[in-house]
């Protein structure tokens, strides 16, 4: 599967990885729900944690390399809203508390995302009592996200080995009728699924 | 349009994640009301779909691109309820699995993408198919409607980002929402060209009756539910109502005690005088707008969906 | 003794009101491993699908607008006719569940067969519908991967998987329902040199009475000590392997061909 990069480090082994995916959900909330609080201005409470959560990656075993580069991809969203802090006065403050704050929240999540494989996150929101037809529609999403993706890139090649010129309104045309065919094939295998189901006995 | 953590407050973040959970929680009861049980592995499917959808680069001139958020394009053809469990489970599994958008932002983004721009895209959506009518009517409804709930769910993302005193309002809301009245033109392009897609190969998966959710009494909640975060996060536009939500918060204890202001008392955000007439040309920019872009749908739609000859 | 699988007559139209199947008869004995072969658009899956109960039963289209290829029940119930029987039970809608338990149908496609997010709970699903215990379960699943030559895959996610371990995903999780006829659908197609091997040996432990629908005719001769061939939506010739398969002109008629393996010595 080409797209199996994006799931490549949950699974590794580290005292971190061996933590029990509840404690980890609920740790990263807790941890981000304590920055979120962590009043303007008072840096010290946020070099704390960059020293804890960096001690945590590299307990991880995360390679720094796939951290940064996770981090720099959520980084332009993070930028992108805090921007507008400095259209304020006394922006360019608030602006780095900002950026500051919300890189260590995201260093959270990519350290949860990263030793948690999602289908232990999907056990405990199931322990958790969310409603199945949720849980089942997060399953069905996890398993098939990678095929779709590779799908849709199979897709496109083909078009555009069929496609000679490069001009926009052909290329947004083309590009929405490769959705719309995805769109239709998910359909389609969305009833095969369903008839798998019901082969093991499902009701 | 993801909101990252460490942007809301603790309040707006319990807030929103009321609602969002509240909105979750009436479709899930639709659907399981209202989809047969062979369209039970499709929620999966479409939200795998969406995901995969969201990933495609439609190429904006100078290297930028667009992207497809698809809230609208589900609603169009799975329904309202679908669209929002559709739309909260990318978000969801984006959020847990990627870092994208942030955990205690989870609420507001399933709140704003899925309930504002969804469930509101979707309404508008079907008031103008209903209107227009045919082929075109859909298509015209889904480029407006799929620019509509942009430009919606980023107001209210505004609204969130002020009422957390992170921005102020008559900062965000310009930035946001005019940001966003040109990704939106995006959004509801492809949402269009997808639908006409679509629609070529399999006419039966666009007409009305695909949608098997019929009853819109949840509609009711689901207004419920944006009249309510309108009230909260909107206040600061009427600057005369008190801040409800700063109120309610103080009550039950969320609000942060020792905080600095976002901006210092010189130029308190909500009280600001100007407010009032920087508003009124926000409004009449909007409308303006929206009036444009509902002229140019109609041009896309008849482009794409070409009259029939007279037999 | 009743046949494990007796198919009479059977009918069937699409949806849109094209035949598939025209009266198709034939059996499976106890313990034997029947191929089931034949030209593109013969019938073969919508066949199979028949022996799970699958069709024409639990499709109720009537809400969705998806145009599809199987079945669709009409009112008059004009579409289908003829019966299928496993282990002398007719299937009806009354008795799917069972049916379904015991007869444990392998799709062409393993990516629409394995749907659950670890291998363990997709290998558990099926015992886990069939209402057995979670204790019972694990062993189950354990069991089943051991049998399948997949041990310790359980927390592994299906797409980090290949095609060939896929399918033998797929194999456990229909062994673990505990059947006592196994139906597959090209199950050696998309497979390397070495994963049919491996499937082929892996499938002659089974003593399961087993049906394989397949363009794998090497795998036929290898496998199978009947053949039924379909075209046209009916049974066209049906017999000891050797013999039909070494009618040239038989398979050619169907859009077959001479297994190549034929031409050595063989099994059978």
């Amino acid at each position: 599967m080409e797209h199996d990069f994006l799931d490549r480090y949950s699974r590794m082994s580290s005292p971190v990885h061996r933590l029990p995916a509840s404690a980890k959900l609920v740790a990263a909330l807790a941890i981000v729900v304590f920055l979120t609080w962590v009043p303007r201005g008072e840096w010290v409470w946020l070099q704390g944690a960059a020293v804890f959560l960096l001690a945590l990656t590299g307990l991880a075993g995360l390679p720094w390399g796939f951290v940064i580069r996770r981090l720099l991809f959520a980084e332009l969203f993070v930028v992108g809203v805090a921007v507008m802090a400095l259209l304020q006065p006394d922006g360019l403050r608030l602006f780095l508390f900002l950026v500051a704050k919300s890189t260590l929240c995201l260093l959270t999540m990519v350290l949860l995302a990263n030793t948690t494989p999602f289908a232990e996150l999907l056990r405990v929101l199931k322990a958790a009592r969310v409603p199945a037809l949720l849980v089942t529609t997060l399953s069905l999403m996890y398993r098939y996200m990678f095929v779709l993706l590779d799908e849709s890139q199979r897709m496109r090649r083909a078009r555009l080995s069929r496609t000679f010129t490069a001009r926009q309104a052909r290329s947004w045309r083309t590009r929405a009728s490769v959705l719309g065919q995805l769109f239709i094939r998910s359909g389609e295998r969305a009833e095969r699924i369903y008839g798998a189901m019901c082969a093991r006995g499902w009701r | 349009m993801h909101i990252p953590d460490g942007f809301l407050d603790v309040k707006t973040a319990v807030a929103t994640g009321v609602l969002g959970a509240a909105g979750v929680g009436v479709a899930l009861r639709q659907a399981r009301e209202y989809l047969p049980p062979q369209r039970v592995p499709l929620l999966g499917l479409a939200a795998a779909f969406v995901f995969a959808a969201q990933m495609i680069n439609f190429p904006v001139a100078g290297g930028t691109s667009g992207h497809l958020v698809g809230g609208v394009l589900v609603a169009a053809l799975l329904g309202p309820s679908v669209s929002v469990i559709v739309i909260a489970s990318v978000l969801i599994v984006q959020c847990l699995m990627f870092a994208d958008g942030g955990l205690t932002a989870l609420g507001a983004n399933i709140f704003n993408m899925g309930i504002v721009g969804g469930v509101g895209g979707w309404a508008i959506f079907h008031l103008v198919s209903r209107a227009v009518g045919g082929m075109f009517g859909r298509v015209l409804a889904a480029a407006f409607a799929g620019w509509c709930s942009t430009v919606l769910a980023s107001v209210a993302c505004a609204g969130q980002l002020a009422v957390s005193r992170t921005v102020g309002w008559s900062v965000a809301l310009p930035a946001m929402a005019g940001v966003h009245m040109l990704i939106g033109v995006g959004e509801g392009l492809i949402t269009a060209l997808v639908l006409v897609a679509v629609g070529r190969a399999r006419p039966e998966l666009v007409s009305p009756r695909a949608v098997t959710e019929t009853s819109f009494r949840p509609l009711v909640v689901y207004g419920g539910l944006i009249a309510l975060g309108i009230a909260l996060f909107a206040s600061p536009f009427a600057s005369q109502w008190p801040d409800g939500l700063d109120r309610t918060a103080e009550a039950l204890g969320f609000a942060e005690k020792a905080r600095a202001p976002v901006v210092p008392a010189p130029v308190p955000d909500y009280a600001m005088p100007g407010i009032h007439g920087s508003a009124l040309a926000t409004a009449m920019a909007g409308a303006a707008g929206t009036v444009v872009v509902f002229g140019l749908a109609w041009v896309l739609a008849r482009a794409l969906v070409p009259r029939s000859k007279p037999q | 003794m009743s046949a494990a699988i007796e198919v009479r007559d059977l009918h069937f139209r699409y949806g849109d009101g094209r035949p598939a199947l025209g009266g198709v008869s034939f059996s499976v004995a106890e313990g034997e491993c029947v191929g089931l072969i034949g030209p593109n658009g013969a019938g073969k899956s919508t066949l199979l699908l028949h022996l799970n109960g699958l069709l024409p039963h639990d499709h109720d289209h009537s809400h969705d607008g998806h145009a599809h290829h199987h079945a669709h029940v009409d009112h008059h119930h004009d579409g289908q006719h003829g019966s299928v029987s496993v282990g002398g039970v007719r299937i009806g809608p009354g008795n799917l569940h069972e049916i379904r338990r015991k007869v444990g149908l392998l799709f062409q496609d393993p990516n629409d067969q394995l749907f659950c997010p670890t291998v363990f709970e997709d290998v558990a699903f099926g015992p886990q519908q069939f209402g057995v215990g979670e204790e019972q379960v694990r062993e189950r699943v354990t069991r089943a991967l051991g049998r399948v030559g997949l041990g310790g895959f359980e927390e592994r996610a299906p797409h980090h998987l290949s095609i060939g371990e896929k399918r033998r995903v797929c194999l456990a999780g229909v062994l673990a329902c505990d059947p006592s006829i196994l139906v597959l659908d090209e199950p050696s197609s998309s497979l390397d040199p070495k994963g049919r091997r491996e499937l082929m040996a892996l499938l002659r432990e089974i003593p399961l009475t087993k049906l394989i629908a397949t363009h794998d005719l090497d795998f036929v001769v290898e496998l199978c000590t009947r053949v039924v061939v379909l075209d046209g939506g009916a049974v066209v010739a049906e017999g000891p392997t050797v013999e039909l398969l070494s009618d040239g002109e038989l398979m050619l008629r169907h859009s077959l061909e001479r297994p190549h393996v034929l031409e050595r010595p063989h099994p059978h």
